[in-house]
């Protein structure tokens, strides 16, 4: 075995030797101050840090090309895996053949199914469902069957060709409908079906019988690629004290660390899960990929194996989001009050569980919201198909939900002839309403971003109305709105966090979820340093080490501020009041007359530094350790959907400005108003970054993005045909307004941002081309061809028009 | 990628005998663009390389005495953008040129690279066939031009033959009362390939009568090569450009192309994006002849 491996002390391996470290957080601390200063901030006090304008540990070494992905981790004789997928899309597998593979040139071990005992073979999130690779059949095409170690990355690719694996190939279902259809193939042992959810509210038919107006649509939209610019990559290896090491780009260490210690067959000490650097997640980093099968060819090799996935296997291997059909039906009173809403979902959730079932609770929970409708029917259905499984993605499925009831809302309006600013706020959620699943709503924000955006959609449209478009172009401003609960769906989810520090003065703050790139350490720290009153350049956060940190769930669901910014709160509360004890002891003062604040201590008369005092109780000092464990009490029952399902809710509004061009059917996204109620927000500069990165995520599905599918096969798997926006594309004015709103359960009122940033771009986009065209969008993507096709429809034109047959022809 | 034999030529029948001794077995390596993309993809897996990117000969725009524009095969694509000699005397060139790719293609990327390639989604095509340009090949036999109209054959395929080699482009110089543009349908604004729509116009416009004397029309994104819209032209030549004119111009191009679907547009959608953007190049190349006739006047 190969022991190149340093210890790089929790460190996310992003800066290499400590020597190397020590040069950039230096660099790092002079740019912090300077900003904290910039901001406002006092020399004198250095720990009030939340809410200021900070630059995060990560940029520097990020943006000058140093950042250390799994891919460069440098490791002395890794072996390189690839695996063979199979290449159809439902099919039994006769027989697999890898001797020819196991003596090509380079190969050093061969790994199948077959291998791997059956109680180990299972992997998965909810349920263990997902075979490591498969052994008696594949459900679809790209589905991992053997796994090759080599010497290079070529090698093993080569020897993938040489092995011979007969498939006796099944009925594909393609569709949920067809997953459904009687006679269907079976995907899955226990049915085509992943979960069926139902919730009832109030007396729907009662509902309807109240309402002047009923509207009733079908909206689709197609699955999508999580484009996180990393592919999924990692690197195992047994370190010099037989801890099986993997190293990966991950949202949630801990859950790979259970997991592979049960395929492994270890004892759960003998695991350690390591967080590199993440260039990207978006949800799509939460599924076991290579981690399992590196894991176990680095066991049978004694070798370190290394893997990263091609861009076209991240198409065809991972998890996308859902494809999904909702048909809403929408009853409202002549005065716009909405009085019911019957909702039916049918999702397509691929060949494996994996987070179904937590974007179907999502789906239930958020229906209608966030208007306040007094009887609901939802129906939420998602099925096994012949496709890559659908897992986690930004928002857990709700910005479908934002497309489909805020178009709803937009006929609403345009039927009762009400501005639809107006329609939201009379059916608006409101301090102390109840929700669906009978949870009383405290701190609500959702009028106030109203309030932000209705002056500033009041004043675009006289200024649309006055200026001129060019010939061909329409304009329009369109609105949605979103109410995002706070972490994982109706179960506990806690987080805990530790706050130690060393004589020299120097402080960790170990959290449990880790920095998936969204700068949540910053944010841990700057919370941690205003609790604690510890100087924020101190504190050096140390996440994503399952062996270092607690489980405090994944980063995903928006929970890191809430969750772990809470327990970083009470961890450094925690340790303030030790370590006031322990050097009140020390001075032989009474307790009550030593205060840690502002990164000095003031003990009786005299001031001390923070490094001094952690000198005078140099023997205690590491025994000290800050403990804040964050577990609001969250329970929904799954039969019902009563209960609490989050601690907290997010709202927001967002306005959009587009061009249409009417003769060829291209939307130009001009400029995007944001206003959010994150509750307090802690470092401006994070939050602004997460919106404006939501926004071009989102115009991505609301534009082009789409996963392509025929016969079992995705035909865009590369990203010159799966089209994303680029950054002539994204609008330069993206403005974030913070609504003032203080959370009374989050840490110093904060909420968090994250996914809902995304959230009300593909319905805002379609609210504006309604406002700009007359037509009504009933599927994502709105690429030019459908926007052209509901242009023409509007005019009663076929898409194709001859001069011929229509005399004036095409304009 | 297996053993692959590397030669540089410095001169044009250095490269040329290489080719003639790999008998159709080399590929040309300049810019590396297409080629690039090509072995990523597995499609192509080179044997042997002849690299011309060092060859002098290939390089540089000259503007002769006669008005004739040649661009050497190894000039790239920024250089066609930014060249005051090229937009001087083809002004169709640089609007082309500025619609390719991304900066960082359009400074390796050549010329010649992209003509040989005959990519139907390819810019510099459309912009050959327009402006009636001449193709000059240097083989084992010697030099032999080959009209614009002529060279792109069939998919990735042109009129170049065995060992033979795109040395220069010649762009006759345009008529009096020429205007031209340039106009490129793409899903986004960020660099696209795949389902564009691209229409070169070279019009030629009468001053008195306001008619259409002369018209170049190249089409790419159309078919499964960069397309000569011969009948379109038929139908705009003599013509003024009328709206009843046009309109028939567009059903003769919605007959004379055959797009091909994707994963993205229906081939009808292809059709009307193709006649939407003549419309609004040969609007533009129209306005252009008239201001062109102005100045002078």
């Amino acid at each position: 075995m190969t022991a190149s491996w340093k210890e790089p002390d929790g460190e996310k391996f992003a800066l290499g030797s400590l020597a190397e470290q020590a040069h950039w957080q230096g660099e790092y601390r002079r740019i912090l101050e300077a900003a904290r200063i910039a901001d406002g901030g006092h020399p004198g006090e250095a720990a009030a840090t939340v809410g200021r304008r900070l630059p995060r540990a990560d940029v520097l070494y990020k943006v000058r090309g140093r950042a250390r992905y799994v891919a460069n981790v440098p490791m002395e004789g890794a072996l390189h895996c690839r695996f063979v997928r199979s290449p159809h899309a439902h099919a039994r597998i006769m027989a697999i053949d890898t001797a020819a593979a196991a003596k090509a040139s380079g190969v050093v071990a061969v790994l199948t199914g077959a291998e791997i005992a059956p109680e180990r073979l299972l992997v998965g999130t909810l349920t263990d469902d997902t075979p490591v690779l498969a052994t008696d059949k594949v459900r679809y095409a790209g589905e991992p069957v053997v796994a090759i170690a080599a010497l290079t990355e070529a090698e093993a690719e080569a020897a993938c060709h040489l092995v011979a694996v007969s498939y006796q190939e099944l009925p594909m279902v393609l569709t949920p409908e067809a997953a459904l259809a009687p006679g269907a193939a079976e995907i899955d042992p226990k049915g085509n079906v992943i979960g069926d959810l139902r919730h009832e509210k109030g007396d729907l038919e009662a509902g309807f019988g109240a309402a002047d107006v009923v509207i009733e649509n079908t909206y689709r939209t197609e699955p999508i690629e999580h484009a996180f610019l990393e592919p999924p990559a990692g690197l195992a290896f047994v370190d010099p004290d037989g801890v099986l090491t993997v190293m990966v780009c991950t949202q949630y260490p801990h859950y790979h660390h259970r997991q592979l210690a049960r395929v492994t067959g270890l004892p759960i000490e003998r695991v350690r899960v390591v967080q590199t650097v993440v260039g990207g997640a978006f949800g799509g980093k939460m599924d076991n990929t290579v981690e399992c099968a590196i894991a176990l060819l680095a066991l049978k090799t004694g070798r370190p194996v290394r893997m990263i996935y091609t861009r076209e296997e991240v198409f065809v291997g991972t998890t996308k989001r859902h494809a999904m059909t909702i048909r809403y039906r929408l009853g409202a009173r002549r005065d716009g009050r909405i009085t019911a809403l019957d909702a039916e979902y049918l999702a397509d959730g691929g060949a494996y569980r994996s987070y179904s079932l937590i974007v179907g609770g999502r789906a239930v929970i958020h229906t209608g919201m966030p208007y306040n409708i007094p009887n609901m029917r939802t129906h939420y259905v998602v099925t096994f198909t012949n496709y890559p499984p659908s897992g986690a993605m930004r928002s857990f499925g709700v910005v479908k939900l934002a497309f489909a009831i805020e178009c709803m809302m937009n006929e609403l309006a345009d039927r009762l002839g009400l501005n639809p600013i107006a329609l939201r706020r009379i059916n608006a959620y409101a301090d102390g309403d109840r929700t669906g699943t009978g949870q009383t709503l405290l701190d609500v924000g959702y009028l106030k971003t109203l309030d932000a955006i209705e002056p500033i959609y009041a004043e675009r449209r006289r200024v649309l109305e006055a200026e001129p478009v060019r010939e061909g172009r329409k304009r329009g401003l369109g609105i949605a709105c979103l109410g995002y609960g706070i972490g994982y769906s109706g179960t506990r989810n806690p987080s805990t966090a530790r706050v130690r520090a060393a004589a020299d003065g120097s402080v960790t703050a170990y959290c449990g979820t880790p920095d998936i790139g969204t700068g949540s350490d910053m944010s841990l720290a700057q919370i941690a340093a205003q609790s604690s009153g510890i100087g924020l350049h101190r504190i050096r956060v140390v996440s994503g080490d399952s062996t270092k940190t607690d489980d405090s769930g994944p980063t995903s669901a928006s929970r890191t501020t809430y969750f772990s910014g809470n327990a970083a709160l009470i961890a450094g509360q925690d340790f303030k009041r030790q370590f006031e004890a322990a050097l009140a002891r020390a001075l032989a003062l009474p307790e009550d007359q030593v205060r840690l604040e502002n990164d000095t201590i003031t003990a009786r008369n005299q001031c001390l530094s923070f490094e001094d005092a952690c000198r005078r109780i140099a023997g205690e000092i590491e025994g000290i350790c800050g403990y804040g464990k964050f577990d609001p009490d969250i329970a929904v029952n799954i039969l019902t959907f009563k209960g609490n399902p989050y601690p907290t809710y997010t709202y927001a509004t967002h306005l959009v400005e587009i061009e249409v061009d009417e003769e060829l059917g291209q939307i130009d996204v001009v400029r995007c108003w944001c206003a959010h109620d994150a509750g307090t927000v802690v470092n401006p500069i994070g939050a602004e970054g997460q919106i404006e990165g939501g926004v071009a995520m989102g115009m991505g599905q609301a534009l082009w993005e789409n996963v392509v599918r025929k016969d079992g096969v995705i035909v865009n798997p590369h990203y010159r045909d799966y089209l994303l926006p680029g950054a002539k594309d994204v609008p330069l004015e993206i403005e974030c307004l913070w609504v003032a709103s203080k959370d009374r359960t989050g840490p110093y009122g904060a909420k968090g941002v994250a996914e809902v940033s995304l959230i009300p771009v593909p319905a805002a986009i379609a609210g504006a081309l309604t406002d700009a065209c007359g037509v009504w969008p009933r599927r994502l993507p709105m690429a030019a061809e459908y926007v052209l096709r509901l242009v023409r429809g509007r005019d009663g034109r076929p898409l194709l028009a001859r001069a011929g047959a229509e005399g004036r022809g095409l304009r | 990628m297996s053993e692959c034999r590397y030669t540089r030529a410095r001169r044009v029948d250095e490269a040329v005998a290489a080719l003639a001794e790999a008998k159709g077995d080399a590929h040309v390596i300049a810019g590396g663009i297409a080629l690039g993309i090509l072995m990523n993809e597995k499609l192509v897996s080179p044997t042997w390389l002849v690299d011309i990117s060092r060859i002098e000969a290939l390089k540089g725009i000259v503007r002769g005495p006669d008005g004739t524009l040649r661009i050497g095969a190894l000039t790239t694509h920024r250089e066609v953008e930014e060249s005051p000699a090229v937009a001087a005397a083809q002004p169709m060139l640089p609007e082309m040129a500025a619609e390719i790719a991304c900066g960082r293609i359009k400074n390796r990327g050549t010329f010649g690279g992209n003509l040989s390639l005959a990519d139907p989604q390819g810019d510099p095509p459309v912009a050959v066939i327009a402006l009636r340009a001449t193709m000059r090949a240097a083989g084992p036999l010697g030099v032999r031009d080959i009209p614009a109209t002529e060279f792109f054959r069939d998919l990735y395929t042109t009129a170049l033959r065995e060992g033979e080699l795109l040395q220069e482009v010649l762009f006759p110089p345009l008529a009096p009362g020429a205007g031209t543009a340039y106009g490129k349908f793409a899903a986004r604004r960020a660099m696209d390939y795949t389902s564009t729509v691209a229409v070169g116009v070279r019009a030629v416009v009468e001053p008195a009568t306001g008619c259409i004397k002369d018209i170049g029309l190249g089409l790419g994104g159309v078919g499964p090569i960069p397309v000569w819209a011969r009948a379109t032209e038929a139908a705009l030549r003599g013509m003024r450009p009328e709206p009843a004119v046009i309109d028939r111009a567009c059903d003769v191009l919605v007959d004379e192309i055959e797009p091909l679907a994707d994963h993205l547009y229906s081939a009808d959608f292809k059709r009307h994006v193709a006649t939407v953007i003549l419309r609004r190049t040969l609007a533009r190349a129209c306005a252009r002849a008239a201001r062109g006739v102005e100045a002078r006047r």
